[in-house]
């Protein structure tokens, strides 16, 4: 099994979580260093520089919109699953999310502190950074008072879709005019990802784990009848997208949902009037079911393909027992599972660091650079956050295409 | 011709208030324990944390506790207690819980730390902390009931078997024997303590019994409790409840299932009446509005939902307890209950797969303003 290498965020203050990772339109892999749970902290965008072997800081997103850390207000302070790249222009969209108490506030909830004009979170940026330059294009206002959970691009028609934190909101996001417009809520847990198909339309899911579709030719958002799967016992509560990543010819997608006892689904957008789900079974091992598991620990993420066809995918492993609630004293394994799309198959891969004391089994997002390297995003609570590579060894360059358009 | 029969409600369902049905698990994210061991026998209210705790009987004895308000709406299964078939006693208003329970060997004080939960919609995290015996109870029998003192300091019980009244002290398990109620088993397997911290119990033919705060004996009353005529040497309580603001105590009886009530000053007990056909009435809670609530019939009844209202000195039958919304539901058998900080109930359910039940009372419309004289 090989061992991914970690390289740690450094910046002030330290970052708590690495909420997003992706590859780039110049198949670099970046990544949000994130401040979630910090008073004031800022969020980074950091890029992998294969020259190096080390991580460049590219922004201070905070400081690029001109949005002081210091206001008291909840910061920009995430990047949640919305990096969005765009291989026709070289952009990479970023969109902010909340979660930090304003600096100097011991706690925040966007609930209570909705509207309140010295702590609430003003809104969600929305940066466009451009590759080929280096630099922040332009950023705008994205989704008022509200987080950015995760964020789908349609290049073809210059569209971002977005669902918005606390409300829920489906949100659809005009590049040219730089202007948005909510087309209503969904639910009430957050789907946490979003994706697209061949012909534009836009999936992700309700709180019961329903798919959701919208429709660019139709104007329709619509539920339909095909539900995440979800493991016996429990039920589709809660059982919402968590990642997806398409197949390489992009006909079907594999994701895991945000729910405890994930099963690996494959979905076949196209196939019939709603699609077709397949449930592949579940990721992890079993658990005590009299209790509810926090998914701080059950948790399964960071999907990529990589260049040899086989899925790849960030798992958790947890000594039997020790289920009740995540405690960072738990020696948890991160480990990397491939996933063969043709048998079924699964071996496990590659070790993820960052434990033990820490949260390094949770992998938020992966992403495949330009070389075929895979990386994978990690919270790593309570030391600080960082990604980790895995050398795969492939041979040539532009090796990450067909690059990922949804966070 | 014959008269066409149709299908329809004769309102035989609970006819006032709600009922609610929670599953003994957080719904959609755990299991309850086994059928077989969730019959809720004892429950105790925090209500600083609004955190039910419940303890059950059956082939094992769990912990558990219940949050319905803010963002909570779980049952949190805390764990099975070692050794124990039966929860008897909670103490839930320190630092920590003790409660005491029973089991093949005997009795015993355990402890464990409290349940506070809250963010469960999304992202949270519900502990199962360690339960820990403390100290031996009794030795070789178990506890039929006990109770603790408004302060949780202490419990007093009684033996399941022998009718042994003991005194615990919950934080170093220390117990003594207080007297034995009756050598023939005819005592009261539910106690209660009422606004003064006097407990009350009855043994042989219905007769009532007391123990005074901090007192060493118990006191056998001359009093007997309201029952059908020639019915006393069968008749003990089955269910108590204490008005809290009156310090009225309430009292249901078994096998017949009457009710009356009880001024602890005076020890003057009025007979209520029998609330249904049913018999035994398995558990009283008194309302915030002083109305007295509780359920009646036995394990192999179909048992009804009660009503006593002290102003108009009426009881009502208010149906089978029946719950709609989220769980689709039957109650028929239940064994305590306990008014909660909105004024909502918790009913304990006590057959072979339970719920916890939660009934909110009909809040009475407000009557037309009298014309005023001009």
């Amino acid at each position: 099994m090989k061992t991914a290498k970690f390289y740690p965020f450094e910046h002030d203050p330290k970052p708590d979580s690495c909420w997003s990772l992706s590859t780039g339109p110049d198949g670099r892999i970046y990544a949000s260093s994130c401040c979630e749970g910090v008073p004031g902290g800022g969020v980074f965008v950091v890029r992998y520089n294969d020259e190096t072997d080390s991580l460049d800081t590219l922004v201070n997103v905070a400081e690029a919109v001109g949005e002081p850390l210091k206001s008291g207000r909840a910061t920009q302070c995430k990047i949640h699953y919305s990096f969005c790249a765009s291989p026709a222009t070289g952009i990479m969209y970023a969109a902010t999310h909340l979660s930090a108490p304003g600096y100097g506030q011991l706690a925040y909830s966007p609930w209570a502190d909705w509207k309140d004009e010295d702590q609430s979170f003003p809104h969600s940026t929305l940066l466009a950074w451009d590759t080929n330059k280096d630099e922040v294009a332009w950023s705008s206002v994205f989704i008022p008072r509200e987080g950015c959970r995760c964020l789908a691009l349609d290049e073809e028609r210059g569209l971002l879709y977005a669902i918005s934190y606390m409300r829920d909101h489906f949100w659809i996001y005009d590049i040219d005019k730089r202007s948005i417009r909510s087309l209503g809520r969904l639910g009430s847990i957050n789907s946490q990802g979003i994706f697209t198909d061949k012909q534009g339309r836009v999936f992700t899911s309700n709180g019961d784990g329903q798919l959701v579709r919208y429709s660019p030719h139709t104007g329709k958002l619509e539920e339909i009848p095909v539900y995440v799967p979800y493991a016996d016992g429990l039920t589709n509560w809660h059982a919402v997208i968590y990642d997806v990543v398409a197949s390489p010819d992009g006909d079907c997608v594999y994701g895991v949902p945000w729910t405890a006892n994930p099963h690996l689904f494959r979905y076949w957008p196209e196939d019939g009037p709603y699609g077709r789900m397949e449930n592949l079974g579940p990721v992890h091992q079993d658990r005590d079911r009299s209790q509810p598991i926090s998914f701080y620990l059950d948790h399964c993420g960071g999907l990529v393909f990589g260049t040899d066809g086989m899925l790849y995918y960030g798992t958790s492993r947890w000594p039997e027992g020790v289920e009740s609630a995540f405690d960072t004293s738990i020696e948890t394994e991160g480990i990397v599972v491939q996933y063969n799309p043709e048998t079924g198959e699964k071996r496990d891969f590659a070790k993820l660091v960052g434990n033990p004391g820490g949260q390094g089994h949770y992998v938020a997002r992966a992403g495949r650079d330009r070389f075929g390297n895979l990386f994978f995003g990690q919270v790593t609570r309570p030391i600080p956050a960082g990604l980790s590579r895995v050398v795969m060894d492939e041979e040539g360059e532009d090796l990450h295409n067909p690059v990922r358009t949804w966070g | 011709m014959a008269e066409e029969m149709s299908w329809h409600s004769l309102r035989e369902f609970t006819r006032e208030g709600l009922m609610v049905a929670l599953p003994l698990c957080f719904p959609g994210q755990s299991e309850p324990p086994p059928a077989g061991e969730t019959a809720i026998k004892v429950m105790a209210l925090n209500g600083y944390t609004d955190t039910l705790y419940m303890g059950t009987e059956g082939e094992k004895a769990h912990l558990l506790a219940g949050l319905i308000h803010q963002d909570t709406g779980v049952v949190h299964d805390m764990g099975t207690v070692p050794d124990a078939t039966s929860v008897d006693a909670l103490s839930v208003l320190g630092e920590d819980v003790r409660f005491l329970a029973s089991g093949p060997g005997g009795a015993r004080l355990y402890k464990t730390q409290r349940c506070i939960g809250s963010f469960l919609i999304q992202e949270w995290g519900l502990p199962r902390r360690p339960i820990e015996e403390m100290a031996v109870v009794l030795e070789g029998e178990g506890i039929g009931h006990a109770v603790a003192s408004a302060d949780g300091s202490e419990c007093v019980g009684v033996s399941a078997e022998s009718g042994q009244v003991f005194r615990t002290d919950t934080q170093t398990g220390e117990t003594r024997i207080l007297g034995e109620l009756d050598k023939r088993g005819k005592f009261s397997r539910r106690l209660c303590v009422d606004k003064s911290g006097r407990v009350w119990g009855t043994c042989g033919n219905a007769g009532l019994w007391t123990l005074a705060p901090g007192a060493d004996e118990i006191e056998k009353l001359p009093q007997r409790i309201p029952c059908a005529a020639g019915r006393e040497q069968h008749t003990q309580v089955s269910a108590w409840a204490v008005d809290p603001v009156t310090g009225m105590v309430y009292g249901g009886t078994r096998p017949d299932g009457f009710m009356f009530s009880l001024d602890p000053h005076t020890r003057h007990m009025v007979a209520l009446g029998k609330p249904c056909r049913q018999d035994l009435i398995t558990c009283l809670t008194v309302g915030h509005d002083g109305r007295v609530f509780g359920m009646v019939g036995t394990a192999e009844d179909i048992g009804h939902f009660f009503c006593f209202d002290p102003e108009e000195r009426s009881l009502k039958d208010l149906g089978i307890p029946v719950s709609t919304l989220t769980t689709r539901q039957y109650g028929y058998h239940y064994a305590c209950a306990v008014t909660g900080v909105d004024g909502e109930m918790y009913f304990g359910q006590h057959e072979r797969v339970n719920y916890l039940w939660v009934y909110f009372p009909r809040v009475p419309q407000r009557k037309p303003a009298q014309a005023t004289a001009e």
